[in-house]
């Protein structure tokens, strides 16, 4: 039954799903430090574009990226006059699109996380000879890391599940772009629904272990720092 | 080659910042580099914004700060905090939870050294002076509120810091912890060879622990002077609808155990008191409230009281509807004291600024 079965799906969706979360976990970061800084009315405008992503459907983001990552588009454009290949239709492009869409996923927690625990840490951190990195690494990071696990949580799984932006900017383009969710929609449109069925109850087992596997570390952490 | 200093270090400079309607304006300051420096005012008169703004916490501060001969603040153009070489003790002891006593410590202390300062702390001594010996191997979260503000002193110090700055590091401790911990201040004061700034609204605190004290209000500076001459004037406002007294600064120079007594030495005179607990050499603050001091014209020879000064009247004024409030000074130190007497005795002595008189003290308090 399995053979001549596609994994190929599988592997893209969690690849793009893994760079989509690291990146996001490095441009959040200073992304989110600002935001919980910031007060006011320009605070409430950034909110809702970091938002933004939560209420627009898929293919409407989609649609915004295709058309500016396009070779002809405006970002393509400058892309293309660099002499690199087309962002539109790669993997790339779809790790650029799901960054954009799962971005709220991790600005939010880290956002919430960096508010809560205010400045005082950093400014007796100051007082101790810290510069700012170092103020980063040692106090900032050990005391959000629950906020860092519970964002790139969400943005992985996010990512993994997505499926309208992936369409728009990647299309579907076995080996390169098409991923899991693609896939499954493709068996079940073609009543191969044993391959449906595989694909699903593979991505059913990995989200439970990956999720069970978080909380638990999570869990842990929550002992450790109370 | 040596340089002559034409004014002595100082911590100096003008600061203003606006934070919502509150409004800092300091002034020309320059508080000089030596001992404790405590600045006093009621809640919302600006110490805390002061103190944060001298550190750096307020990128808004405008003005100039110099540290000795260090720019911290210049033209917009401030020095990063963790390059100013300060330690600053707040309120809470806000110690880093996910480390426990003893990386709380060494935090400041990695990094001093990293930085190549010279270790004029030790970790011993800060242990000794702050009785953390059996703190050590605790976990951060069980420690009580004075234990843990006993560690984030002792971090701060071992951070080799060059100024030591607290705000009002006692305020949030019940009364029982504040007791507890007055004792290992007053052993900073004698043992650190770093300046102190001492935020406080507590008249106690600076009683006992300030050398010096800048009054504020409403966001200005509206007085700097010595601890003796703050503690020792009438209207102070340390002293706001308390009765008239005097704190002296004295040493501890011999136990009588026979006679139950101590001799304290105030300037070059000495006092006897109660016996105290203190080793010799040890710096006691005494208090002496107006209203136990009577003026004789010469040192009495047959007397049951023990403690005479010799003195000189300074001023005279109006204090209630009997009596008046002089101030005197020592005349061996020139320290100041204040006596309450009555204006018919002023009127049947015929006392008058300028005259030596003596005065009798009929009993001192210590301050504790």
């Amino acid at each position: 039954m399995l053979a001549g079965m596609d994994f190929q799906p599988l592997w893209i969706t969690f690849k793009i799903a893994f760079l989509t979360t690291v990146i996001l976990i490095v441009l959040s970061t200073p992304l989110a430090l600002w935001l919980a800084k910031i007060q006011g009315k320009k605070k409430a405008v950034l909110e809702a574009v970091v938002a933004l992503p939560l209420v627009l459907p898929p293919t409407v983001l989609g649609f915004y990226f295709l058309v500016l990552l396009s070779p002809t588009g405006y970002l393509g454009s400058i892309w293309a006059s660099f002499g690199f290949s087309p962002l539109t239709f790669s993997l790339s492009g779809v790790v650029i699109g799901s960054i954009i869409y799962s971005l709220p996923f991790m600005v939010q927690p880290l956002m919430q996380g960096f508010e809560q625990l205010g400045k005082r840490p950093s400014e007796v951190a100051a007082t101790l000879g810290a510069g700012p990195l170092d103020r980063f690494f040692s106090v900032i990071l050990p005391l959000t890391k629950r906020q860092y696990l519970l964002g790139a949580t969400l943005a992985f799984a996010h990512t993994v599940g997505e499926f309208g932006v992936v369409l728009m900017i990647g299309g579907n383009i076995p080996g390169v772009t098409q991923v899991a969710s693609i896939a499954i929609y493709d068996h079940v449109e073609q009543m191969e629904y044993t391959q449906a069925h595989v694909l699903s109850l593979i991505m059913l087992i990995l989200s439970l272990t990956v999720l069970t596997i978080v909380y638990g570390m999570n869990r842990r952490m929550e002992v450790k720092v109370g | 080659m040596t340089q002559i200093q034409m004014t002595p270090a100082a911590l100096s400079g003008n600061l203003s910042v606006q934070l919502g309607d509150f409004i800092l304006q300091t002034g020309d300051f320059a508080i000089p580099l030596t001992g404790v420096t405590a600045i006093f005012g009621h809640s919302g008169s600006g110490k805390t914004t002061f103190i944060r703004c001298l550190a750096g916490f307020e990128n808004n501060a405008e003005g100039k700060v110099n540290f000795g001969n260090q720019p911290w603040l210049q033209a917009k153009k401030s020095l990063p905090i963790h390059k100013r070489n300060i330690g600053y003790v707040f309120q809470e002891a806000s110690l880093f939870p996910h480390l426990d006593v003893e990386g709380n410590l060494t935090y400041g202390l990695k990094r001093a050294l990293k930085a190549g300062k010279a270790q004029t702390i030790t970790f011993e001594q800060v242990v000794d002076w702050l009785g953390l010996s059996a703190l050590l191997d605790r976990d951060v979260q069980t420690l009580s509120g004075g234990e843990r503000q006993r560690v984030a002193i002792a971090r701060t110090l071992l951070s080799q810091p060059a100024i030591l700055m607290m705000d009002e590091p006692m305020a949030a401790l019940d009364l029982f912890a504040k007791r507890a911990i007055m004792p290992y201040l007053e052993r900073l004061r004698d043992a650190l060879e770093i300046p102190i700034l001492y935020i406080s609204h507590s008249p106690q605190e600076v009683e006992r622990l300030a050398d010096r004290v800048m009054f504020m209000e409403k966001g200005r500076i509206v007085d700097f002077e010595p601890i003796e001459q703050a503690l020792n004037r009438e209207g102070t406002p340390l002293y706001q609808g308390e009765e008239p007294r005097s704190v002296l600064k004295s040493r501890l120079v011999e136990q009588l155990e026979p006679e139950g007594l101590s001799r304290v030495q105030v300037g070059d005179a000495s006092l006897f008191v109660p016996h105290l607990p203190q080793t010799v050499g040890s710096e006691v603050r005494l208090v002496i409230a107006a209203q136990q001091i009577s003026l004789m014209k010469e040192k009495p020879e047959f007397t049951s009281m023990l403690n005479h000064l010799p003195v000189t009247i300074e001023s005279i004024e109006p204090h209630n509807d009997y009596s008046v409030m002089m101030r005197l000074r020592l005349s061996a130190s020139s320290l100041p004291l204040m006596a309450q007497v009555t204006k018919r005795s002023i009127q049947s002595l015929q006392l008058a600024p300028g005259q030596h008189w003596v005065a009798a003290i009929k009993s001192v308090a210590i301050l504790d």
